[in-house]
């Protein structure tokens, strides 16, 4: 488990919410609302559809984080 | 099947029939007790005191997917919404709106394009979706769109307009 600012999460991190809730974030959507300081994670799977909105400087705590991409 | 043939649990669980609305247009609303957006409750309850009487209602659906902003059981959302905002207008119980277990009755609204031809999920609390007296989806409204802005209120006006 670590932290890191929510700009820099990624699609297939799984992140904890306040309330202890944990969300494998499938996609990003940036200037959420129209404000390039807001992002929302999306869980968009089989079993579950739950969004969740921060601002680009919070930081997020990562559970696990996405497998790195081969270069 | 249209909107105005499906039913749906109220907040006090028993069922709500959407025929009750069948002839009036009616302004379906995803809300939140929690929500940044929680305010616009004021302009929903104005909204729904000014054009009832022209055969308008508004309808609320508490959802917690956003953020968990509505996670309170039926007797609190009711008490907060009754006593913060003096809501009149009916709501539903607690529904998701997107996702593997979308009410059927946001299958049918999500269809429905925004002003920039977006349809497709709801993006967060307090999207709006005004059906005509006929049960057709005639405008959809994204959460910074404010109850009483011009574009709402003329969606309004033109869909009771062309039922009186």
């Amino acid at each position: 488990m670590t932290t890191k600012r929510a700009v820099d999460v990624m699609p297939g991190d799984c992140v904890r919410l306040a309330s202890g809730r944990e969300m494998n974030v499938t996609r990003i959507e940036r200037d959420f609302l129209g404000l390039d300081n807001l992002i929302c994670f999306v869980e968009d799977t089989q079993q579950c559809w739950f969004a969740h909105a921060v601002f680009v400087t919070d930081e997020v705590i990562t559970v696990s984080q996405a497998a790195p991409l081969d270069t | 099947m249209g909107i105005y043939d499906l039913q749906l649990p109220a907040l006090d669980g028993a069922v709500l029939d959407l025929a009750q609305f069948s002839g009036r247009a009616t302004l379906v609303v995803n809300v939140a007790s929690r929500c940044g957006f929680t305010p616009q409750y004021e302009g929903l309850q104005r909204l729904h005191e000014r054009f009832e009487p022209r055969g308008f209602s508004v309808l609320g659906v508490p959802c917690n997917q956003f953020g968990e902003q509505e996670p309170s059981g039926p007797e609190e959302i009711a008490a907060f919404c009754s006593e913060t905002y003096a809501v009149s207008f009916p709501l539903t119980a607690k529904l998701d709106v997107n996702g593997p277990h979308r009410h059927p009755l946001y299958r049918e609204l999500t269809s429905t394009p925004d002003a920039e031809g977006r349809s497709g999920d709801v993006q967060w609390n307090f999207e709006k979706f005004l059906v005509s007296p006929e049960g057709r989806v005639v405008g959809r409204f994204r959460p910074v769109t404010e109850p009483e802005s011009p574009e709402l209120l003329t969606a309004i006006e033109d869909a009771l307009t062309a039922s009186e």
